[in-house]
């Protein structure tokens, strides 16, 4: 009796071990490495901030930059994006825009940085005819806030999911 | 209760870490996998190739030497796999 026993509770451990290991695989990734911390955030908006001057030292004209920068803040959002990815990734072990995102999560920052431009460039035109000294750290603040407010955004998410899932 | 069943590609346990975590993602990088798993990259090349031989994932390359990436992910054949492996699970745990 005891050795029929054996087998069926070695089963049924491995069974429990198989669905542990499926929960594990399933929610660590993207409850664990979505504390994004801000340095992150800031290390994307200084990116976008030099791609921006770079582009206003070679273009000198503030109408042309506009254009210039109606083209580039589509671009740059998602370069800044994933370029702080990469640093939370090299600082985490997990970069949350790159690697087992739930596709909840993927589409939601497709939204977000698609959703960055137009807010980004809002913001970039209030102060586009100011003087240089007053539009660089407002360009730097602008791009700091709106990628922190997608950040938080993300984590929320993030953490909604995780816990929806468990 | 017995395993019989269960899909034998997927269910050794390394091979079942790895479909679950394509299972939730669009696509996922090599070493990524590695430090997930933690596995050698012998053991991990042994594993996703017996995944991508069952048609279960499919892979890309992505840069050359150094610099180069192989990047995974789950094929549609891969899913319905791991779906009905994770439907007779729960049956065998009890709707669990």
């Amino acid at each position: 009796m005891e050795s029929d026993s054996r087998p069926e509770a070695s089963t049924a451990a491995e069974l429990r071990e198989r669905a542990a290991v499926i929960n594990r695989s399933t929610l660590a990734p993207h409850t664990d490495g979505s504390g994004v911390s801000w340095w992150a955030v800031v290390a994307a908006s200084a990116l976008n901030t030099v791609l921006a001057w770079l582009l206003f030292l070679i273009v000198r004209d503030e109408v042309l930059w506009l254009l210039w920068v109606l083209l580039l803040v589509p671009l740059a959002a998602p370069l800044g994006w994933s370029f702080a990815s990469r640093l939370v990734r090299r600082r985490y072990g997990v970069a949350p825009v790159q690697n087992n995102q739930p596709r909840e999560l993927q589409r939601f920052q497709t939204r977000a940085v698609i959703l960055s431009a137009p807010l980004e460039l809002g913001i970039l035109a209030l102060v586009i005819f100011a003087p240089i000294w007053v539009a660089l750290p407002a360009t730097f603040v602008a791009s700091s806030v709106v990628f922190g407010l997608i950040w938080r955004a993300y984590e929320r998410t993030a953490r909604r999911i995780g816990a929806s899932a468990g | 209760m017995t395993t019989a069943g269960l899909d034998p590609v997927i269910h050794p346990v390394k091979r079942l870490a790895a479909m679950s975590i394509l299972a939730n993602s669009h696509s996922v990088e090599y070493s990524y996998l590695r430090e997930r798993l933690e596995i050698s990259d012998s053991d991990l090349s042994k594993q996703m190739k017996a995944l991508v031989d069952a048609g279960y994932v499919q892979t890309r390359k992505t840069g050359i030497g150094r610099g180069g990436s192989t990047i995974f992910a789950i094929t549609a054949l891969g899913r319905t796999a791991y779906t009905t492996y994770l439907d007779r699970l729960r049956g065998l745990l009890g709707g669990r």
